[in-house]
């Protein structure tokens, strides 16, 4: 049974939370951009019903300005899911958090997970990003792997991109990311704090990343420690269009969670 | 135009529970009240945002206004198979209910975004009651919708600008989901029987807001009581699947929905 929640300033934020066990940490789900709180393809509210029969909690809600949720001075989304954080902790006992998500989700959960010892894990779905020498390889071979005819278009289109005098937008423009160094140090103390790490790539950002090695690249040492999963699917896109590939990732989610948190929770 | 004060609730029993907001107006009870039903698949998170602000400008008129969501969509109880045209007649009904029961209002209208259009139409020619109906960009043909979503729907499937990475060639489409959405044979069929014609139009006052092309048509055929056209950068909910900000309230929709609340507390 679920129960709504209002939070934060004057009570003005709204969220769900699933029923589970009060042991296991909570599964924090914050919009990914402007997708209102029930997912991409109402992807969060499935998910709390898979994860409530491993007896883990979720917690879905919209951020300020998004979904229902009331733009509100003063509470910009670290703020918000601080409140969340709070109010989960007090008023229904929740020690500990695992959150992220897809795009935005992703480096809000990242942010969260850097400032607030409580989370423990972290979701990174087409999250932090660094092409290197890996993705341009890749890069290259997918050309290579194209009809000869159409090697001259490439080019040429490179070559545009190359002199044009407008800078392409690239992710980290946009997106809330840290530098490589600063990612790699932040990387290090999760690592050392044991907080857990999802990352999958799709092919919707295919743009920077198209190798699992672009990973262990841009992260370096921290990159190889056995907190983080890391997982390539160049076939699905950025919102998990179909059915098929919703599964998939309901499946890995779910099993990564009860592998990482629930088993061990059991074993404590 | 902001969100004002709402108050998250669930509707009805723990297993059929249905997420709603009620936006009340500040002060005493309100005497007449407005249920928004929602438009269908992907276009009803596309327009959430827009709803609640709509219902606030409702509420900020002293016209108290209700939105859920139906059985087996957004926050509410059910799974997306579940969503049949006979739950969301029920849904409506106990929106109505709800909204008298924690409002005070005595008579309550009736507002429908896009397809949500065939379900009210339908509702109200089984029995439902309403003291107006307000039809915003309404979907008039169920089978014509269907064939639209089943095009756009393919080319969702094998879109190089979704698929980056890996692009099917061929759209898969025997996964029972259209948008991104299940859709069972039984909802197919009972969407694609509903037509908005002037000889089904059920004995409640219309009120009709459409494009300048679409709403000369309507206009002719329904005889609506009042009409309003909508401006060009009026949100497009069915012109997708991606969220933006063009789906938000504009000033000069601010006006509209502004002129709507007046007219619904006046009476009018």
């Amino acid at each position: 049974m679920e129960t709504l929640v209002q939070f934060g300033p004057r009570n003005q934020l709204v969220g769900v939370l699933s029923a589970g066990a009060e042991v296991a940490p909570v599964l924090v789900l914050p919009n990914s951009g402007m997708v209102p709180r029930a997912g991409l393809f109402r992807l969060h509210v499935k998910l709390s019903r898979r994860l409530e029969a491993l007896g883990m909690r979720t917690f879905r809600f919209d951020l300020p300005g998004v979904g229902e949720a009331a733009r509100i001075v003063g509470c910009d989304d670290r703020q918000a899911t601080r409140a969340a954080f709070d109010h989960l902790a007090s008023q229904y006992g929740c020690q500990h958090f695992v959150i992220g998500g897809i795009c935005s989700a992703a480096d809000l959960g990242w942010r969260m997970a850097v400032a607030d010892p409580r989370v423990v894990g972290v979701l990174m779905f087409d999250g932090i990003s660094f092409t290197g020498p890996w993705f341009h390889l890749a890069r290259s071979m997918a050309v290579l792997k194209r009809s000869p005819l159409q090697w001259p278009g490439v080019a040429l289109r490179l070559l545009q991109r190359t002199r044009s005098a407008q800078p392409a937008l690239v992710a980290s423009d946009y997106r809330d990311w840290p530098t490589r160094d600063e990612a790699r140090r932040e990387l290090a103390e999760l690592a050392a704090r044991h907080v857990q790490l999802l990352w999958i790539y799709t092919g919707g950002v295919a743009d920077r990343f198209l190798h699992r090695r672009e990973f262990y690249w841009a992260f370096g040492r921290p990159g190889h420690d056995d907190v983080n999963t890391v997982l390539h699917w160049p076939d699905c896109d950025h919102t998990f269009y179909t059915r098929a590939h919703r599964e998939r990732l309901l499946d890995t989610v779910s099993d990564w969670l009860r592998e990482r948190f629930v088993v061990k929770e059991n074993a404590e | 135009m902001s969100v004002g004060p709402w108050q998250p609730l669930w509707l009805g029993e723990p297993e059929h529970q249905l997420y709603a907001a009620l936006h009340r107006p500040a002060g005493a009870d309100a005497t007449r009240g407005v249920v928004l039903v929602p438009p269908l698949l992907h276009e009803q998170p596309r327009a959430r945002r827009f709803l609640t602000e709509v219902a606030s400008a409702f509420a900020a008129h002293g016209v108290a206004a209700l939105r859920f969501d139906y059985f087996g969509s957004g926050d509410s109880a059910g799974h997306s198979e579940d969503l049949t045209l006979s739950t969301m007649h029920d849904d409506i009904g106990c929106a109505c209910t709800a909204l008298r029961s924690h409002s005070g209002a005595s008579t309550v209208a009736v507002m429908a975004w896009r397809a949500g259009a065939l379900v009210v139409w339908d509702w109200l020619h089984r029995g439902g009651v309403a003291s107006e109906l307000i039809l915003w960009e309404p979907i008039l043909d169920g089978r014509g919708w269907l064939n639209d979503l089943d095009r756009a729907d393919a080319i969702e499937r094998c879109s190089p600008s979704r698929y980056t990475g890996h692009c099917p060639t061929v759209a898969e489409t025997s996964d029972g989901q259209l948008m991104g959405y299940a859709v069972t044979p039984s909802l197919r069929d009972a969407l694609a029987a509903v037509s908005i014609t002037s000889t089904t139009a059920p004995s409640v006052p219309l009120w009709l807001l459409d494009r300048a092309d679409a709403l000369d048509g309507c206009a002719r055929s329904l005889a609506p009581m009042r009409t309003r056209v909508l401006p060009d950068d009026a949100p497009r909910f069915g012109g997708g699947i991606r969220m933006d900000e063009s789906l938000f309230m504009t000033s000069r929709m601010e006006q509209i929905a502004n002129e709507l609340a007046l007219a619904l507390a006046g009476g009018r």
